[in-house]
């Protein structure tokens, strides 16, 4: 059974649609990325998730509940990190571990003095006196120590420093290691590369991607670079080449597909050196969404 | 000034000018049903005569309405009934108004921003400053327009004598604005720079107490705001003297804002602020505990705020009543409201009446504190764990019912030792009554004020000023003219008996409670099944 399944998942707010007709699951011990820009529907969908709205259309199933009528039942076994940690000002940080502890029901207590400790985070202080990245740690920490089994990160990591990235990509993995389940929104890509064991692109509200990283490369085009000893070949007309660049005897191409059309294009035509390199995540995403701003 | 200035200025302005023009509004209402009032209670000369006589010679009288002077005509009247209640309500305005503009953007944070543009910190922060200061002229404005209109159009005093008035009633707020800038300067957070200003502004007050009650101590009346007012002379005569005072202190207190915002660090404050605490999580193991710890401290403001009022009219039942009793006229307006013959027992059930009005207000900001839990996403924390959004709203509910019913019988066991240490002469439980009798008004406000967080979350707050502050008006101008009752009935204050004078009215109340309950009723119920949505 997923962990998260939603069908025809749907939510409009009077004319626009934020999330139209999204299929998605989520197995356990997975850990997904869910990727897209500002406004795409990511948080849309979170929301859903977690019932805090309810759908237009469709269904949104977590651990085979429903999301809004078995609401409670379903956050027993959740825990859910907001990119922007609005708290109490006047609570302390320990205050507030100690109050999110005693909601959620259950607490991993040493795991969670390890936490602050490896947060390097001060409970003694005031809310309202910690920075943005500090209030993240709270609400990051109050998640990780529930060992829900399933956690649900809104762009979790937004205001920490690249340090305390490196301990939350560790934490995550810890957490994939003892079988839970992390849905992660993000749009920092080097966090979904190094973390997601799948993707999802989302853009405008609809999920126009989904599979492996290396699933997501094999759609999409290989850059190559050639150095020619003399005059370079025109490649223009190979098939499955694309977006050929020319610079003195240099020249960078996209191929899609196999490779052996353009090697036998270049066979015997003085090839010095010749580069291949697959897309890195960002080139992918900016890909689909360089299509998006052209349509 | 530049343009980046310029900007902020309007800003400021802009977001407080509806404030600027309620208040302005309320008072110049307050003025109106003082001088028409005034003049249909006391239509003979020999009445106004006999009033300004008992009540401009009680020194109980003085300290707490201010020096009586001129009783006997209607601008004498008007502007010692409005003037001190202007001062307080409207000072206590001032100081907020400026807190919330200097510390409060200081504490979101928002000032930063301001302050890496163009501005330095002094010009940003005299730009907020002219920005208050525009708010201030809104007010003017207003307050000049209604007692122009009320003066002259009731031919009860001059359109420059009115104009004097708005203009000192305005000056005088304008030094605890100044007052609220300074302590926004000084104080580590918004809170603390309100409380700092309170404190000055009490002081200010008991000043004025002993200058107004005792013989000895007129001279102290130069020190504050509320003799300055006073010694302005405003709708009785034309004393400019006070203005140099009054003036120079807005200038030094402007000053010395505008140098202490040079020369700290953006975000700190001159007092050191206290940014670690020992852990207390006695109370934080539940959403309810949560509920208590966050509306603990204001609620208990609000039971001393309204223990002192019950008090202070317990303790000036007994002359009032003395004082007016004389007066056919006022002996009839209250036996009209149904509170018999005048007495110290009517006159503390009609202000109960209006203190109902309060315990509205009351309840209408428990109403807005659940607003803003969810607008500003601190609710998200609590209904993505294992909480049910009913058990959430219902206990909020039930704690805001019970602190509003600790707080009535706050002010009505006030109104008791008042009427003990004076002697008037009614029991504990005839004031535990007239407490209790303004619960039923307040969770009717809960009550719909949580219909509408359920219904449309945006109006929940709006809504349930909006029934305090209807009720309050048609009760204030209908006491004066004489309006239909299909109006006064839409009135929740037009409903309560004046307890202590006479029993309550029981099914009423029973109504209003059960209307309330319903409408929490439903609004937590339209609350479990709607999206919860963010600002």
């Amino acid at each position: 059974m997923a962990v998260i399944d939603c069908l025809g998942l749907t939510k409009r707010y009077g004319a626009v649609n934020a999330l139209h007709d999204l299929d998605l699951s989520v197995e356990q011990s997975e850990v997904f990325g869910f990727l897209g820009p500002n406004g795409a529907g990511k948080t849309t969908t979170i929301r859903l998730l977690l019932g805090l709205i309810r759908p237009t259309a469709g269904k949104a199933m977590v651990f085979g509940l429903d999301a809004r009528a078995d609401a409670v039942a379903i956050h027993r076994r959740l825990a859910f990190v907001p990119g922007e940690a609005a708290l109490w000002p006047q609570l302390t940080g320990e205050e507030t571990l100690h109050l999110l502890a005693q909601l959620h029901g259950f607490v991993d207590d040493e795991y969670r003095s390890q936490l602050i400790k490896r947060f390097d985070f001060d409970p003694s202080k005031k809310v309202r006196a910690l920075s943005k990245g500090n209030r993240q740690k709270v609400v990051l920490i109050a998640a990780l120590a529930s060992r829900a089994d399933l956690l649900v990160l809104d762009e979790p990591t937004s205001g920490l420093d690249p340090l305390m990235e490196q301990v939350f990509r560790a934490e995550v993995h810890e957490a994939k290691d003892r079988g839970q389940t992390v849905f992660l929104s993000s749009h920092i890509l080097s966090e979904v590369e190094a973390l997601c064991d799948r993707i999802g692109i989302l853009r405008e509200g609809g999920l126009i991607e989904v599979g492996t990283l290396d699933e997501l490369r094999h759609l999409s085009a290989v850059t190559v670079d050639i150095t020619f000893a003399r005059e370079p070949v025109d490649l223009s007309n190979v098939p499955g080449v694309s977006g050929v660049e020319v610079h003195g005897h240099r020249t960078r191409c996209q191929v899609n597909g196999s490779m052996e059309p353009l090697l036998n294009a270049i066979a015997g035509a003085g090839v010095k050196e010749l580069l291949s390199r697959e897309p890195s995540l960002e080139e992918l995403f900016l890909v689909h969404y360089g299509q998006a701003a052209e349509t | 000034m530049n343009g980046a200035e310029a900007v902020v200025a309007r800003n400021v302005a802009r977001r407080q000018r509806l404030s600027g023009l309620i208040w302005g509004g309320a008072f110049a209402l307050l003025i109106v049903s003082s001088a028409a009032g005034y003049s249909s209670a006391y239509p003979k000369v020999s009445d106004r005569l006999q009033l300004a006589e008992s009540l401009g010679n009680n020194a109980g009288v003085r300290a707490l309405f201010g020096q009586a002077a001129h009783l006997d005509t209607v601008g004498g009247f008007t502007a010692w009934r409005s003037t001190i209640l202007i001062m307080l309500v409207g000072g206590v305005w001032g100081l907020l108004l400026a807190t919330k503009a200097l510390r409060g953007e200081e504490d979101e944070g928002r000032i930063e921003i301001l302050f890496s543009g163009p501005l330095t910190r002094m010009r940003g922060t005299s730009a907020i400053l002219v920005g208050l200061g525009l708010t201030m002229l809104t007010f003017f404005a207003v307050l000049a327009i209604g007692s122009v209109a009320v003066g002259v159009g009731g031919d009860y005093f001059s359109a420059s004598a009115a104009l004097w008035f708005a203009l000192c009633l305005t000056i005088g707020l304008t030094v605890f604005v100044a007052v609220g800038a300074l302590a926004s300067q000084i104080a580590p957070t918004r809170r603390v720079a309100s409380t700092i200003a309170g404190v000055a502004f009490g002081a200010a007050y008991v000043i004025r107490v002993v200058a107004d009650a005792g013989s000895r101590g007129r001279w102290l009346s130069w020190l504050t705001p509320f003799g300055w007012v006073e010694r302005m002379q405003p709708l009785t005569g034309t004393n400019v003297a006070p203005l140099v005072p009054a003036v120079l202190s807005i200038a030094v207190l402007v000053v010395a804002t505008l140098w202490l915002s040079e020369h700290r660090d953006v975000g700190a404050a001159i007092l050191p602020d206290r940014p670690t605490a020992e852990p207390r999580t006695a109370l934080l193991n539940s959403p309810a505990g949560l509920t208590v710890r966050l509306w603990r401290g204001t609620t208990i403001g609000w039971a001393i705020g309204l223990a002192l009022m019950g008090l202070i009219f317990g303790m000036i039942s007994k002359s009032i009543s003395d004082a007016v009793s004389q007066n056919e006229g006022v002996a009839d307006v209250f036996q009209r409201l149904g509170a018999g013959q005048f007495s110290a027992r009517a006159y503390l059930g009609v202000t109960f009446i209006f203190l109902s009005a309060l315990v509205g207000v009351i309840a209408a900001n428990f109403v807005a504190s659940s607003r803003a839990e969810e607008a500003d996403e601190r609710l998200d924390h609590i209904v993505v764990r294992p909480v049910s959004r009913v058990r959430w709203l219902g206990e909020r509910v039930a704690i805001a019912g019970i602190a509003i019913l600790l707080l009535c019988l706050a002010s009505g066991i006030g109104g008791w030792i008042g009427i003990v240490a004076e002697d008037a002469g009614v029991g504990f439980g005839r004031m535990l009554l007239a407490g209790l009798n303004l619960v039923p008004p307040g969770l009717f406000v809960l009550g719909i004020g949580t219909l509408a967080f359920g219904l449309v979350p945006r109006w929940a707050g709006p809504a349930a000023y909006a029934v305090v502050a209807w009720s309050f008006l048609v009760e204030f101008i209908g006491a004066v003219v004489k309006a239909n009752h299909w109006i006064l009935d839409t009135s929740l204050l037009h409903h309560l008996a004046p307890v202590p004078a006479s029993d309550p009215r029981w099914w009423t109340s029973f109504w209003l409670s059960l209307l309330g309950l319903l409408g929490a009723a439903i609004g937590v119920i339209a609350f479990h099944r709607r999206d919860i949505t963010g600002a």
